[in-house]
């Protein structure tokens, strides 16, 4: 009689498993213990073994395909059914479940796989112990009868983690406590880059002309930094891209109509981001003037709730600090924030020969729920040409 | 000629695989495990098979107490419906009789098992001689060698020390009664002391019981011990706590027991002194000094988690490697040991929970930790009654004077205690055993189905009186 082959379950979160090599044809016999066929996922590769003397008879999935726990694989069978030959007819008529394959026959058939398996492998206490603190059963190795996990394996793990974190003098160590400032900014961060699906986008701009802005600025005593210029262009660019300034919420994009740039800034107490509102309205000497002042607010601690709420997009200047790149995690409900590195020279080949330019490396932190990598790229390169040509700001045709 | 001699010994002497010394609970499931293992296993016994346990201990004294549990049913039939005119009386030859009659046939059993599986036994005292010698002297005096030995000769009851020891007899000589006592001091209120207690109190005498700690059982759980108590005391049993023995002096007709109790001088007049206090591991004359065997201060032979003593091929189990001291626990400690001796089958050692059974009437039985054990671990806990008086069955066969009592440690509700006290206690702590083993919680205990009218519910209804708390 034919009997089917099934993709085995490997472990307790596997899903599907990868088909690498037939060590068998159709047609072939093999002895129990033989290799079938060999299966690999993400955490394990394994070998798949005749379970009974007999014959190879269809094979239903090749190499390199991916095979759903559960799912049949090959048939296999005596002499007799070798002669008969395999007909899609019979076996469906002997197992209608095992062909159909359904989707609710997939889902129950994973379900119960879980449970037994949870059931074999752990005792009821361990379980509890584990759900209690949130710690992955699957990795735990068990000590008890037949690798039982018992609960005190899920103690022993529990402080094997910890541990892990912990300096390596062992022995001494001091706990800072967390400031309500860290403790938010904890909770949050871990929140958004959990529930945000990131993507970064990375690009280089020429900051000659800037440069030579802000050198004239100061030469005309305006006190502007390389963030006040970023915010005042970024607040002309991000009006021609909707998407970089909207949230989502409740499986909607929700665009802003006014441009509020956060700052991320850091204070005595933690990571703080002020934030300029209604920027796009703002001339550049307004700019300057907001910033010093919330700066100055967050420095000593006075900022209201007010000025470090409503933010729609965010940035972070890490150039001061010599950072050449780096990508940011979301300000969450912001789908966007703008992490910005130092300044650099970089050859660059013109028609005057090769000179040496002031770049400027910009990383682009996206929510791809919102917005998708070209959306984010045209942005960059307005924004790019912007700092290159900042003259081009002020061509009202091109805005 | 000196060859010769040495040639003949040689022929004389006999290889096995395993030798082990004492047929008592340890010996014998250490023999059998060897043996099924396929190893050429050797038993050496002096006395009968089956140790204390089934010679002097656990059960010619369930045998008697079985017998005073009748008299009970007797005194009690009117209320069941049965008209019984004469009263019920203990007939002491047919007691003994029928005592020796289950120890027989148990001894019988055993020793045929043991046969079926080609396990030599031999009569006489083992002595080791060498790492891997023995010599046994009894009807033959034979030269044995072995590849491994395991010392599993048990523990006999202590001698009390005081004036007049030889008026005290031992639980031994209390099973082969001629006559029940009218009043019997029993010196002790361990788990042997009140089973005699029970069993005395059950044939009609009275009992007082000289306790030297502040209460007896004290390794139970203090809220079990304490109702039971009451129960005892109602049927007559007097407990004298604090209560050291100075001296036993006879004054021909009575045995006066002098004890000392917080200070003060006291005197009992009673016709019978029985001591159950203290057992003293069986090491004199097994030859342990020949290979230098190493033994704790009270002389229990040391050995590690393997059952291994320190001198290599050499392994102890049972009563002669001290606590618990009970048979249930020298079964597992001997397979284990015969396991290990052999190389086969080695499972990790890990921590089982081993229950106590306590056969009086009513019984108390109990696994895991008591409340004083949790505390004294700083685990937090939560605790779970159930009365028998609740429970059908226990209505149905009158036997309400008992309570169970879980304890599960409030973290994730994991049952880490059990104790029963109630006529079946010690047939249904064997799911406890499961339970603590299987680490399961009061959830678990609180929605499997039991099946009704069963004593065993009341593990049930405990486990819900947790969830609901």
């Amino acid at each position: 009689m034919l009997k089917e082959i099934r993709m085995p379950k490997l472990g307790m979160t596997m899903k599907e498993g990868l088909i690498t090599k037939w060590e068998k044809k159709e047609g072939d016999f093999a002895e129990a213990g033989d290799i079938l066929f060999s299966v690999t996922t993400d955490k394990v590769n394994m070998d798949v073994e005749m379970p009974e003397n007999g014959y190879l008879i269809k094979i239903i999935h090749e190499e390199w395909d991916n095979v759903t726990v559960g799912d049949i694989i090959a048939w296999i069978g005596d002499e007799n059914d070798l002669k008969a030959g395999f007909a899609e007819d019979t076996v469906s008529d002997l197992h209608p479940l095992s062909v159909i394959n359904s989707d609710k026959y997939k889902i129950e058939q994973s379900e119960v796989n879980m449970m037994s398996d949870a059931k074999l492998r752990a005792t009821p206490a361990a379980r509890a112990y584990a759900k209690k603190r949130k710690i992955n059963i699957d990795d735990i190795h068990g000590t008890g009868l037949s690798g039982r996990i018992l609960r005190k394996d899920v103690e022993k793990a529990t402080l094997v983690q910890t541990e892990d974190y912990m300096p390596i003098i062992a022995n001494q160590w001091e706990d800072i406590e967390l400031t309500q400032i860290q403790k938010i900014s904890s909770e949050r961060m871990t929140s958004n880059f959990m529930s945000v699906p990131h993507f970064y986008l990375t690009i280089q701009a020429d900051v000659t002309e800037i440069i030579e802005a802000m050198n004239n600025a100061r030469a005309n005593d305006i006190k502007a930094t390389f963030t006040d210029v970023l915010v005042w262009m970024l607040s002309r660019v991000i009006i021609r891209h909707p998407k970089i300034n909207a949230s989502y919420v409740n499986e909607k994009i929700r665009v802003f109509k006014s441009i509020n740039i956060g700052i991320a800034a850091n204070t005595p107490k933690g990571l703080l981001v002020p934030v300029i509102h209604n920027a796009e309205k703002k001339s550049f000497i307004e700019i300057v003037q907001e910033r010093a002042r919330l700066i100055s607010l967050a420095r000593e601690n006075k900022l209201l709730p007010d000025d470090i709420s409503g933010g729609t997009f965010t940035l972070s200047n890490l150039g001061m600090y010599e950072i050449n790149s780096f990508q940011a995690i979301i300000n969450s409900p912001e789908s966007t924030l703008l992490s910005v590195g130092e300044i650099i020279k970089n050859l660059v080949k013109t028609n005057e020969g090769i000179v040496e330019k002031p770049f400027v490396s910009m990383s682009l932190s996206c929510d791809h729920r919102v917005l998708d990598g070209v959306t984010g790229a045209r942005f960059l390169k307005d924004l790019k040409m912007i700092i290159k040509k900042p003259s081009k700001l002020l061509d009202e045709n091109l805005f | 000629m000196k060859i010769y001699f040495d040639l003949k010994e040689a022929e004389m002497s006999e290889t096995y695989d395993l030798i082990v010394i004492g047929g008592g609970p340890a010996g014998y499931s250490a023999a059998i495990e060897g043996a099924g293992l396929g190893a050429k296993v050797a038993l050496i016994e002096s006395d009968s098979l089956g140790g204390t346990c089934l010679n002097r201990g656990c059960i010619p004294v369930k045998t008697f107490l079985e017998s005073t549990k009748i008299i009970k049913r007797f005194n009690d039939a009117e209320q069941y419906g049965i008209n019984y005119s004469s009263l019920p009386s203990l007939n002491i030859e047919n007691l003994i009789n029928r005592k020796n009659e289950v120890i027989s046939k148990l001894g019988n059993g055993l020793e045929s098992m043991l046969k079926n599986l080609k396990i030599d036994i031999i009569k006489g005292n083992g002595r080791i001689v060498s790492q891997n010698e023995i010599s046994t002297e009894g009807i033959n005096n034979q030269r044995l060698t072995a590849k491994r030995i395991i010392i599993a000769t048990g523990s006999s009851e202590s001698m009390l020390q005081v004036k007049g020891h030889k008026h005290i007899c031992v639980s031994s000589e209390a099973l082969d009664l001629k006559e029940i006592p009218r009043n019997i001091c029993i010196i002790g209120g361990g788990v042997v002391g009140v089973e005699f207690a029970s069993f005395y109190s059950g044939a009609g005498s009275n009992v007082y019981i000289l306790e030297a700690k502040s209460h007896i059982l004290n390794t139970e759980d203090k809220e079990i011990v304490d109702r039971f108590v009451k129960i005892i005391k109602r049927n007559g049993v007097v407990i004298y706590e604090d209560s050291l023995i100075k001296s036993v002096e006879s004054n021909g007709e009575d045995y006066i027991v002098m004890y000392e109790q917080q200070g003060k001088l006291k005197s009992l007049s009673v016709d019978m002194v029985l001591n159950a206090a203290g057992r003293i591991p069986n090491i004199k004359g097994i030859g342990i000094e020949n290979c230098g065997i190493k033994c704790d201060a009270n002389g229990y032979i040391c050995v590690d988690k393997d059952f291994k003593t320190n001198i290599p091929g050499i392994y102890a189990a049972g009563d002669v490697i001290g606590l618990p001291l009970l048979a249930h626990a020298a079964f597992d400690e001997g397979i284990a040991a015969a396991k290990n001796a052999l190389n086969k089958n080695v499972l990790p050692p890990r921590i089982k929970t081993i229950p106590r059974c306590i056969f009086t009437s009513p019984e108390i039985a109990s696994a895991g930790l008591t409340e004083e054990q949790a505390n004294g671990r700083g685990i937090k806990i939560k605790k779970g009654y159930c009365s028998f008086s609740s429970n059908g069955k226990a209505l149905i066969s009158g036997n309400t004077d008992g309570i169970i009592k879980i304890i599960v440690d409030s973290d994730v509700m994991q049952v880490i205690g059990v104790h029963i006290l109630g006529e079946t206690a010690t047939e249904i702590i064997g799911s406890a055993v499961y339970a603590i083993d299987g680490e399961f919680t009061s959830e678990e205990l609180s929605e499997s189905i039991l099946p009704h009218p069963t004593i065993s519910e009341v593990i049930k209804e405990a486990a819900k009186n947790i969830m609901k708390q």
